[in-house]
């Protein structure tokens, strides 16, 4: 991807918000998340990929909610009442995404980030632009503009 | 600049409207001297910020038809029928000017040098006063014009004097009058005062007329900076009770950057005559150009000696007499839809809030209840107020209407006139925006197909000249817009012999004389060649049909023949609210835009029928209509194995074709906010839009052109692609 955010052409230091789905750690640039949010139930829509839970009510706006886990092929999530919804802003939309917990804001150098390892299956490559070292955990930083639902091959 | 240019262009668009709202008054015959003040105003205006921005096109035509304007005014020439039909092509070609003057382009080099021609022509029957208006200058409109006028001839905006001021001081037998002399330092230009305002000032006190002394005025080379040569001689016949000090008083504040002197001197009845000072109203005012050149006691344009031999009486300020205007402001549209926004989530928040006090077991908690009665009743009238900001007069796309109908009857050699109803009638604004197609395509079609020609219509016993009316009005929480003409009305037997002939209708058929007029919006009737055996009308009407449909709204077509058509636009307020029926499918909440909706019925099981592949079809008054299971259309479920338990909505696309869809429940019909789902996700397949019910939930608004099967096509494949691709 050409499009970087403001942040990650600029700062050596930059913040991320970690969370974790399963067993597994994740990361979005802070810069793309609006809010945090609880689970509600949500509209369920005709004909979208499985990874769309469906259209929730921000305070008058409606915006989709992707299920993270299922897009990034490790199995549907079950919402509960512990479920998040990270509203994240990705290219002029507004989307939610239902993940396990938030776990942290951490700052990091953009230059500290490694390459995705080379045993990545496409969906790894596609999605993870590479991996943070967080002491003994590996933080997983989304590619959020290819993460987004992509127009016209997703609908159906 | 560019903001005062913009802000120019906006006050332009008002401008116009003015002018064309004198004209049609003219037309109309309810023209008065007023109508007629306030068309010189606008054009004046016009004339005036054109000549700011260097707009000499603008300027040149604008002066001509203000000439026009100003012979009208001063009722040298009357307002007959060629002279306003002449005005309203002038009317058009300014408004082309402006419109080319906003946008930065060209205009063809002899676009209106007719009309300019006719101006000229109408406006100089005696020669001479309006000789120079092709070569206005535009320094002119410069207010305060220093304009030194080239060489030796000094011309200032003010007239002259053809009068002696020498006139023996000791004569007193006369009228009694001020004789005053005024030359200012340059301090007092540099103090941002300006004469010709005190000189207006002085006007309100009597009758007053001035003459500039240019015989201190250096060549141009040697001018400096602090340049102040002109003295002012100005008489003033006052009127009664003006004393001397009244005139002190005007100069009070500019006394000590001036030369001052005030003499009492008397008029005679057989003095020559003077120059009427011209209507100071608004700076800029009347050119007389440096054009006029070397003769600085030239009258001005507007300024005509009057004939009685008697001093001509000072014009009251114009300006002044015109009616109260109402205080607007400008406001980006971006902000008022984001406050529109914002209070749409006010509402939704306080119906939430609303929904969960029911839920609370405290409901018997009164002064809870009532503050949220109160919250309810001003969250409504606040989004009722929010969305009347969008509102605008139609006035203006009925003004651009009239237009397409002078250049469409001019066209197609046919004698009209417009008639325009309810002007004032609000509209959410991008409805009048997206009515302009429609309302340009129905008016072209009733002046090519409806209007007779003139010998038709006086054999018929009509006036010669067709009338078209435009009307709009609000009716039940509607708008209404029809389009009337009074001309010879649909020939059904061709329209019938045509629709069945391509087959939308059986011989069989029995149709009522509504069904045959409403033919001419199916597609399918028009296409080119039915234009000329139609000697009626039906040029792409479908089109025009499906256009207010995608508005939401309705359109019908009445026809009397021999006396004319109407056809009645009804269109819903605003695009942001739209009136739905509430329908479950499967646990989920789902709205069908009542526009579609014909029937909802409750089908007997003998009405419903079998045929391949699970498909089923209603009998009703002896048709068969698909029946398309919305719950299954939409991937929600399974195809069900009997339909007993669903109700079913009957619905009508734009293409005319029915179907019916089959749902868990209908709940009710109420009104609903819509929610684009493009912006924050992507269009999906069958459905339109969505909206936020009371409880918070979202609701999906069903696209119900797109639950009708067309022929071959079967109930699943009507939404396309029923596999998605994931992304590798």
């Amino acid at each position: 991807m050409t499009e970087q955010t403001p942040e990650e052409q600029t700062a050596d230091r930059v913040e991320i918000v970690s969370f974790t789905i399963g067993e597994q750690a994740f990361c979005l640039d802070i810069g793309h998340v609006l809010e945090i949010r609880g689970w509600t139930s949500t509209t369920t829509l005709p004909h979208a990929p499985e990874y769309v839970v469906g259209m929730m009510n921000l305070r008058g706006a409606v915006l989709p909610v992707m299920d993270l886990s299922m897009r990034l092929g490790l199995g549907k999530t079950v919402p509960e009442s512990r479920s998040v919804i990270i509203i994240a802003h990705i290219d002029k939309k507004s989307v939610g995404f239902l993940v396990d917990a938030v776990s942290n804001i951490l700052t990091v150098n953009p230059a500290d980030m490694q390459p995705t390892p080379d045993v990545s299956s496409a969906k790894t490559a596609a999605f993870i632009k590479g991996v943070y070292m967080q002491e003994d955990t590996i933080v997983r930083a989304i590619d959020v503009h290819q993460i987004m639902p992509q127009e016209n091959m997703a609908a159906a | 600049m560019s903001d005062l240019r913009d802000m120019f262009f906006e006050e332009c668009d008002d401008l116009m409207e003015v002018l064309s709202s004198g004209l049609d008054d003219l037309q109309n015959g309810n023209g008065d001297a007023e109508t007629i003040n306030a068309m010189f105003r606008s054009v004046h205006s016009i004339k005036g910020g054109g000549g700011a921005f260097g707009l000499d096109r603008l300027i040149n035509f604008a002066h001509a038809f203000e000439n026009v304007l100003e012979d009208l005014r001063s009722e040298r020439i009357e307002a007959d029928h060629g002279l306003i039909a002449l005005m309203f092509s002038a009317f058009d070609h300014l408004s082309d000017l402006v419109d080319a003057a906003r946008d930065d382009l060209e205009i063809a080099e002899h676009a209106g040098a007719s009309i300019l021609a006719d101006l000229h022509q109408v406006s100089a029957p005696e020669g001479g006063t309006t000789s120079d208006s092709a070569e206005v200058d535009v320094a002119d409109f410069v207010p305060l014009t220093l304009d030194i006028g080239g060489e030796d001839g000094a011309s200032i905006p003010l007239p002259d004097l053809n009068f002696d001021l020498s006139a023996p001081a000791e004569d007193t037998s006369g009228t009694p009058a001020f004789a005053i002399e005024f030359s200012a330092d340059p301090g007092l230009y540099s103090r941002g005062h300006d004469p010709a305002l005190l000189f207006r000032a002085l006007s309100e006190l009597g009758t007053l007329t001035a003459r500039v002394d240019t015989t201190e005025v250096l060549p141009l080379n040697e001018v400096g900076d602090h340049f102040s040569a002109l003295t002012w001689h100005l008489n003033l016949l006052p009127a009664a009770g003006v004393e001397e000090d009244d005139i002190r008083e005007v100069f009070e504040f500019v006394e000590s950057q001036c030369v001052l002197e005030i003499a009492t001197t008397f008029l005679h009845e057989d003095d020559t005559p003077l120059a009427e000072l011209p209507a100071l109203a608004g700076l800029p005012d009347e050119p007389d150009g440096g054009t006029a050149g070397d003769t600085p006691t030239t009258p001005i344009p507007t300024s005509k000696p009057s004939k009685g031999g008697k001093p001509a009486e000072v014009k009251p300020d114009t300006g002044k007499k015109s009616e109260p205007r109402n205080s607007t402001i400008r406001v980006d549209l971006d902000r008022v839809d984001r406050l529109i926004n914002l209070v749409g989530e006010l509402v939704i928040s306080e119906a939430m809030l609303r929904q969960s006090m029911n839920e609370l077991p405290v409901s018997a908690n009164s002064s809870v209840s009532e503050a949220i009665g109160q919250l309810k009743t001003l969250s409504g009238v606040l989004q009722e107020s929010v969305m009347a900001i969008r509102a605008q007069p139609v006035r203006g796309l009925f003004q651009r209407m009239s237009r397409i109908m002078r250049e469409s009857s001019r066209t197609a050699g046919k004698d009209a006139r417009m008639l325009v109803v309810g002007d004032s009638t609000e509209v959410d604004k991008t409805v009048t925006e997206r009515l302009v197609e429609p309302l340009t395509h129905m008016i072209r079609n009733s002046v090519d197909h409806g209007l007779e020609t003139a010998e038709d219509r006086i054999q018929a016993g009509k006036p010669a000249q067709g009338t078209i009316k435009l009307e709009a009005a609000h009716r039940s929480g509607r708008v209404v817009i029809s389009l009337t003409d009074d001309g010879a009305g649909i020939n059904r037997e061709k329209v019938r012999a045509i629709a069945e002939a391509r087959g939308l209708v059986r011989a069989e058929d029995d149709l009522t004389d509504s069904d045959v007029d409403n033919l001419l919006f199916r597609p399918g009737f028009s296409t080119a060649d039915t234009v000329s055996e139609l000697s009626g009308r039906g040029v792409g009407l479908d089109v025009v049909r499906s256009e207010i449909q995608a508005l939401g709204g309705r359109i019908n077509l009445q026809s009397d023949p021999g006396k004319g058509t109407t056809i009645t636009i009804s269109l819903p307020l605003t695009l942001a609210v739209m009136e739905g029926m509430l329908v479950t499918i499967e646990g989920e909440s789902l709205v069908v835009p009542t526009v579609a909706l014909r029937e909802t019925l409750q089908p007997g099981q003998a009405n419903v029928h079998d045929f391949c592949d699970g498909d089923r079809g209603l009998s009703m008054n002896g048709e068969i209509l698909p029946i398309v299971d919305l719950g299954e259309a939409l991937g929600f479920r399974t195809k069900l194995s009997t339909l007993e338990n669903q109700a079913l909505l009957l619905i009508e696309g734009e293409s005319g074709r029915r179907s019916a869809l089959a749902v868990d429940t209908i709940i009710e019909q109420r009104e609903v906010v819509i929610k684009g789902l493009e912006q924050n996700y992507q269009s999906i397949p069958g459905i339109a839009a969505a909206t936020i019910l009371g409880n918070g939930k979202i609701a999906l608004i069903v696209d119900t052109d797109q639950m009708i099967p067309t022929a071959g096509q079967s109930q699943l494949s009507l939404l396309t692609g029923q596999e998605h691709a994931e992304v590798a």
